[in-house]
């Protein structure tokens, strides 16, 4: 996974305002120069810059004379260690599609490399779980470009200048990107003026998705530029003179002859991108645990006080969440009693938080419907789960109401489930069952933020296949829990039902439609073989009723509320 | 004798021309979307300035099975339609989700909560209804007692949403809160023929084949309105199959009595 121009991004992601603005990235023009004015060159520039004609390499007095005005840029020494942190946390947050995520190990890292053996599957497979990391980032705010392939290297190489096979707008920034990457030589250029109409902005490099069939690195790596290989910036110099500019030319020659002509590291870049040599992905450490603990000096159980010290360690923790840019998602509360089990208080965010009164205020939830057995002799709080923080810059006009409404929505989300616990909060989802019971289940709305959620390639089809017979099938309304047994009368053994009795005396059924046969579930304990009936009583209320076949026994299932 | 009745005829005229102007000063849609019930039968009983911000409105059911949660469905479908959620607090564990696809509900912007008692079931309610982020929020809620209402209908002014309940028919002896109060009652259908023939030893209707229109019918009375004129009643027949929701012609039904009765 690339994040094309990351040190703009992160930027862009710290301050959420500095977003569409001419952002302009200054470093000495020398390593280890001074300070003086005139020896900062640009190394990074956003879009807008880029309209204004600033570019990678100019000295930066001559890119603010460019910009007209240079209050709306945003001029900043450009961070590389910053850079590496913040994609260490990211790495951390993408644990969640594989177990092992490396980084790139370069200076100036802007790659991240998952090893998905094994994992595909819970995505739906390779191209769903690629667009669904696509999709992730997006709505955080990053923008980025992912490539699958069988080796670390074809899919480096993809993702930098490979065509996409499904966003054509991206294929033809790819084009521009492999063309002028070949034709520029340092590596600098290849992040600064390689695709000047990719800059981070609100046209910014779309991201994209490639995935390489298996074997198929070979074929995919031939028309990309040398660069692709990850090589030295002195070797693609030498290649570029002799006329080399695409892999493909680079796999024609002998092998025993690039070596000698230019150095191991070619011939080995060549070999690990096809696969020909094993490449480790080295993973990312993972950070450490954000927690915080009090002891009393005394045993106590004075609710204030215990509150003053959760808001204190909450605070803390909140205050080591904004450093790393990160929010909680699941928190865990401990309280250590005497003579008892410690108590363990659990929540859940939708969207991860740092807010210290926000988390306080689910604990609290929690906290005011137990009793503690023994008085509290420590607390601590530990935060299980991070997620990246969202940022959305103010927007005067467009949707700011609607952000504004799902935030509100994420806090009640995360109020109910605290004190009504996760499992009542709930949100409703399809399945395609025949068995009624079965045709939809319920899913924790914590467990699933909707906007995370990874969907069914035919999720549009999550309808039971027998309605697409003649239309969806009525269903009532109200769907009794368990079907519930009822006394029927009917005429014939297998015909409609006449008189049925409920609760609340006996109907006559004066119409029904019906029967829809289910016959379904023979894989599971018991096969299901029912009849339907709607019918609708002599005072027209409306109820659904089944007849297990081969008995003659009634069932109430639903009612047309 | 004909005083009276040219009067009431006077009245009536009067109300429908003061709900004609009525909806052409009303703006075009409510604050929080919701300008319609969903049913154009029920908003013609209703002058416009009904629907206002945080509204409340109960659906009493005559019975189970009698429609009225299908109606408030049709509302709901009303209020999503200005962006926001649908909090369903099922305490019945009944609500079921293939069915409110059927009806229109987004399920992607569906919660259904299930509490446990019912202290839990107002306090979920009150914090939907308090939220700016929920659309609609639709409950069944059997006893209300008078101070609880109102706190939930301060909610639902705060959250500026709709709140939708759904009551037994027990509900009408008790004082109400809500802008609006429809009684909903389940009418007998066109099928009403073959019960009388059943009640006298025919079995046609048991031999009915399926292929019976499944349109139902159900009346609908304006109980309580704060601005309106209670007390009028419609008479809907809503079609299962396609989901259209459609007056019952007086003459209609009529003829079908007729027909029944062999002229």
């Amino acid at each position: 996974m690339w994040f094309p121009h990351w040190p703009l991004q992160r930027v862009c992601f710290v301050q959420p305002e500095l977003k569409g603005r001419p952002v302009v990235l200054y470093s000495p023009a020398r390593p280890g120069g001074s300070a003086r004015r005139g020896d900062w060159q640009v190394v990074h520039c956003a879009r807008a810059a880029v309209e204004a004609g600033v570019r990678p390499g100019m000295p930066l007095a001559e890119a603010q004379s460019l910009l007209e005005r240079p209050r709306a840029a945003h001029f900043a020494q450009h961070d590389p260690q910053a850079d590496r942190k913040l994609l260490e946390l990211v790495a951390g947050w993408c644990s969640r599609y594989s177990p092992l995520v490396g980084m790139e190990q370069n200076d100036e890292p802007s790659t991240l490399f998952f090893d998905v053996t094994g994992c595909t599957h819970l995505f739906w497979g390779e191209e769903p779980m690629a667009e669904q990391i696509v999709h992730d980032f997006e709505r955080v705010g990053y923008c980025v470009r992912v490539a699958l392939a069988d080796t670390p290297g074809a899919a480096w190489a993809v993702a930098h200048f490979g065509q996409s096979s499904r966003h054509t707008p991206c294929a033809e920034g790819a084009a521009v990107h492999a063309e002028r990457a070949a034709l520029n030589t340092t590596a600098d250029d290849l992040v600064g003026r390689a695709h000047p109409t990719e800059i981070l902005g609100t046209r910014s490099v779309p991201a994209t998705v490639t995935v390489i069939p298996f074997g198929g690195q070979a074929a995919a790596l031939g028309p990309l530029p040398i660069a692709a290989l990850r090589l030295p910036d002195k070797t693609i110099d030498t290649l570029y003179e002799l006329g080399i500019r695409q892999v493909g030319q680079l796999q024609a020659l002998p092998r025993s002859s690039l070596p000698a002509r230019f150095g191991p590291c070619v011939l080995e870049r060549l070999d690990q991108a096809l696969g020909r040599i094993e490449e480790l992905i080295i993973p990312v450490p993972p950070a450490e645990p954000i927690e915080a603990r009090w002891s009393f000096e005394e045993p106590t159980g004075d609710r204030r006080a215990l509150e003053s010290v959760l808001r204190r360690l909450l605070g803390e923790i909140a205050e080591t969440l904004a450093i790393r840019q990160a929010g909680a998602q699941r928190l865990a509360c401990r309280l250590f009693c005497t003579g008892t089990e410690p108590v363990c208080l659990t929540i859940g965010a939708v969207h991860p938080t740092a807010a210290a009164e926000h988390l306080c205020e689910l604990i609290d939830l929690q906290l005011e419907r137990i009793t503690l057995a023994g008085e509290v002799l420590a607390v601590e709080v530990e935060v299980l789960a991070t997620g990246p923080l969202e940022t959305h810059q103010q927007e005067m006009f467009g949707s700011g109401a609607n952000r504004e409404g799902e935030r509100q929505l994420a806090v009640l989300l995360d109020r109910l489930s605290s004190r009504l616990g996760e499992k009542a909060v709930l949100r409703p989802r399809l399945r395609a069952d025949p068995q009624p019971e079965y045709a939809s289940h319920l899913v924790t709305a914590l467990a699933l933020n909707p906007k995370s959620e990874i969907p069914h390639p035919k999720s549009s089809f999550l309808v039971p296949d027998y309605c697409f017979v003649s239309g969806p099938a009525v269903r009532p309304l109200c769907l009794k829990p368990r079907p519930v047994p009822i006394a029927v009368m009917s005429i014939v053994p297998d015909g409609p039902p006449i008189r049925f009795r409920l609760a609340d005396g006996e109907h006559t059924v004066c119409r029904h439609w019906g029967p829809e046969r289910i016959e379904t579930a023979w894989w599971r304990e018991a096969a299901v073989e029912r009849d339907y009936y709607r019918v609708e009583t002599g005072t027209g209320q409306r109820f659904w009723l089944f007849r297990q076949n081969g008995t003659s026994r009634w069932f109430l299932h639903g009612e047309f509320e | 004798m004909k005083d009276n009745a040219h009067h009431s005829a006077v009245v009536k005229q009067l109300r429908a021309r003061l709900r004609e102007m009525q909806r052409a000063a009303a703006p075009a849609a409510g604050a929080n979307g919701v300008s319609s019930t969903g049913v154009e039968a029920l908003d013609g009983l209703l002058a416009p300035a009904v629907f206002r911000p945080g509204m409340v409105v109960e659906w009493i059911a005559s019975g189970t099975g009698s429609g009225a949660a299908r109606l408030a469905a049709a509302m709901a479908v009303q209020a999503l339609n200005a962006g926001g959620a649908l909090v369903v607090v099922d305490d019945r564990r009944e609500f079921y989700p293939p069915a409110a696809v059927r009806l229109g509900l987004d399920l992607e912007r569906t919660i259904v909560v299930r509490p446990r008692s019912r202290r839990e079931t107002v306090w979920a309610l009150e914090q939907a209804l308090r939220c700016r982020g929920v659309a609609a929020t639709l409950a069944w809620i059997w006893k209300l007692p008078d101070r609880l209402f109102r706190r939930l209908q301060l909610a639902a002014e705060h959250g500026a949403g709709l709140g939708m309940f759904m009551r037994p028919v027990e509900a009408l002896r008790t004082p109400s809160w809500a802008d609006l109060r429809w009684l909903v009652q389940a009418a007998p259908g066109g099928g009403h023929e073959e019960a009388i023939a059943m009640e006298v030893g025919f079995t046609e209707a048991a031999l009915n084949n399926g292929k019976d229109p499944s349109g139902r019918r159900v009346r609908v009375e304006l109980v309580h309105c704060r601005e309106g004129t209670p007390g009028e009643a419609v008479e809907l027949e809503i079609d299962d199959e396609t989901g259209a929701v459609r007056v019952v012609s007086p003459l209609a039904a009529a003829a079908r009595v007729f027909r029944a009765a062999g002229a």
